[in-house]
């Protein structure tokens, strides 16, 4: 049997002690190489959820990257499995020049800089955003910055892509090449957004988030859609 | 064009540019040392610091706009020093009146030299500079990593409080008199809290992608040069000379 690249198995997450739980009893395999859409209202759960398989946030219950578990010990091993788009991508660009954060991946793995460099530009033109690869970060438009981070999380070609939001902050012709680019990848990912074109056009399977729970798990977009009208 | 605090990084334009930043760097901590170190009471150190942050300066060229604010700055910051002489002389004699002047001079030439060499050598370092320049001085990681984030982090802040800005005088938040004072008491509620917002979810964000996890990573194959070797010599020397004067001076 094949390892899953991403499993939730009975995973809860509460901020405080004694507050309520954002995430309750979540339970879900990503299989490698299967595009997954999460999918939920603001607050849902979805943003603590992708973090939560990082180990960004601690959880109850087991989550399981590549078949790793996510525990304190193991946590740069899952993180070196794993490329991560956050819902604000300025917060994860920490170069000041474009070339140097996407190659920043590579370099921390040990890739002599001019391979590194290589490699960071053939992610940012497989972005549409290698004319940027001199600029500070702090120039780039909203759109701008989401290409080079998620160029970041893409340079290193990991096995698992947790996604918050890929498509906010950019245009139509940005987005279809974005879900070009995603359905030709061999990644397995977990793409958090509420664009549902977006995630029709990229997934092949939808989970719904409510409130914390996972209420569905479907393969067609209809499902959700006809829930939400409910 | 306006030069913001941000971009005066990298905007010399002087023979610098052919050093390596960490020479660049290191040149610049020696000229400073140097200003911090000489004695400012006598010719031979005001005139040593003077020449040394005029070379460094026209060395680096930044912006003419740059210096002249820096000078009027220095100026604004540490001429009121002269007011306190009356006070510290404690008496009419000449030598009374030339002691109690030289405290606030060595004030000056101090403060002023060392907001040139600041500038100069802040001018003569983009961004991407300062971090090769870092990470190939024996500087603890932690420092270094923290440094290049402050340093990072203050531009996106820097066009961050421009938005709160352009959007508060949009909804009406503008105004002077008691209206101005209100809006600036206010503004670090609304700042404040964004910025150890935008703080946390930064560090997660280093956090994750191990931004502090290796001694060091360079993007550049950096090669040193006679001009390096020449430059480091030259700030050596500068520096040792007024260490010199310093000790000629006291004994």
């Amino acid at each position: 049997m094949k390892i899953p690249a991403l499993s939730f198995d009975q995973v809860s997450v509460r901020y405080e002690p004694h507050g309520a739980e954002t995430l309750s009893g979540i339970s879900f395999d990503v299989a490698a190489g299967e595009r997954v859409a999460l999918v939920g209202l603001n607050g849902s759960g979805k943003t603590t959820l992708l973090m939560s398989a990082v180990g960004l946030v601690p959880h109850h219950g087991e989550i399981r990257v590549g078949g790793t578990p996510v525990s304190g010990r193991t946590l740069p091993q899952v993180r070196e499995q794993v490329g991560f788009l956050f819902n604000v991508p300025e917060d994860q660009l920490l170069m000041p020049r474009v070339i140097d954060d996407v190659a920043f991946g590579c370099v921390r793995q040990g890739l002599p800089p001019s391979e590194a460099a290589a490699r960071a530009m053939r992610a940012l033109d497989s972005l549409a955003v290698a004319s940027l690869a001199d600029l500070p970060v702090h120039h780039l438009s909203h759109g701008q910055k989401q290409r080079v981070a998620l160029a970041g999380a893409l340079v290193r070609d990991p096995p698992l892509l947790l996604l918050d939001e890929p498509s906010a902050g950019l245009d139509p012709p940005g987005k279809r090449s974005l879900a070009t680019l995603l359905t030709g990848l061999p990644a397995a990912m977990l793409v958090a957004t509420h664009d549902i074109e977006f995630a029709s056009r990229v997934c092949s399977r939808f989970l719904l988030l409510e409130g914390g729970r996972l209420m569905l798990d479907c393969p067609h977009v209809d499902d959700v859609l006809r829930r939400w009208e409910e | 064009m306006r030069t913001s605090i941000h971009e005066l990084w990298g905007c010399a334009r002087g023979p610098v540019g052919r050093l390596t930043p960490p020479t660049r760097l290191l040149v610049g901590t020696c000229v400073f040392a140097a200003c911090m170190v000489v004695p400012a009471t006598t010719w031979c150190g005001t005139l040593l610091a003077l020449s040394v942050v005029g070379t460094w300066t026209a060395f680096c060229r930044p912006p003419l706009r740059v210096v002249r604010v820096t000078v009027t700055l220095g100026l604004v910051l540490f001429l009121p020093y002269f007011a306190l002489v009356p006070l510290l002389s404690g008496g009419t004699h000449a030598d009374s009146w030339r002691e109690a002047v030289a405290v606030p001079w060595t004030i000056l030439v101090r403060g002023l030299c060392g907001m040139l060499v600041s500038m100069a050598t802040v001018a003569s370092l983009t961004a991407s500079d300062l971090r090769e320049a870092m990470v190939r001085l024996p500087i603890p990681r932690t420092v270094t990593a923290i440094l290049l984030q402050i340093v990072h982090q203050t531009a996106t802040l820097f066009y961050e409080t421009k938005r709160v800005a352009k959007a508060m005088a949009v909804r009406g938040a503008s105004g002077r008199g008691a209206t101005g004072l209100r809006i600036l008491s206010s503004l670090p509620q609304v700042w404040l809290p964004r910025v150890v917002d935008r703080a946390e979810r930064v560090s997660t964000a280093m956090e994750l992608r191990g931004f502090c996890e290796r001694d060091s990573w360079s993007f550049q194959t950096l090669c040193f040069q006679l001009a390096d070797y020449v430059a480091l010599a030259l700030a050596l020397g500068v520096a040792a000379s007024a260490l010199f004067l310093r000790l000629w001076g006291a004994a």
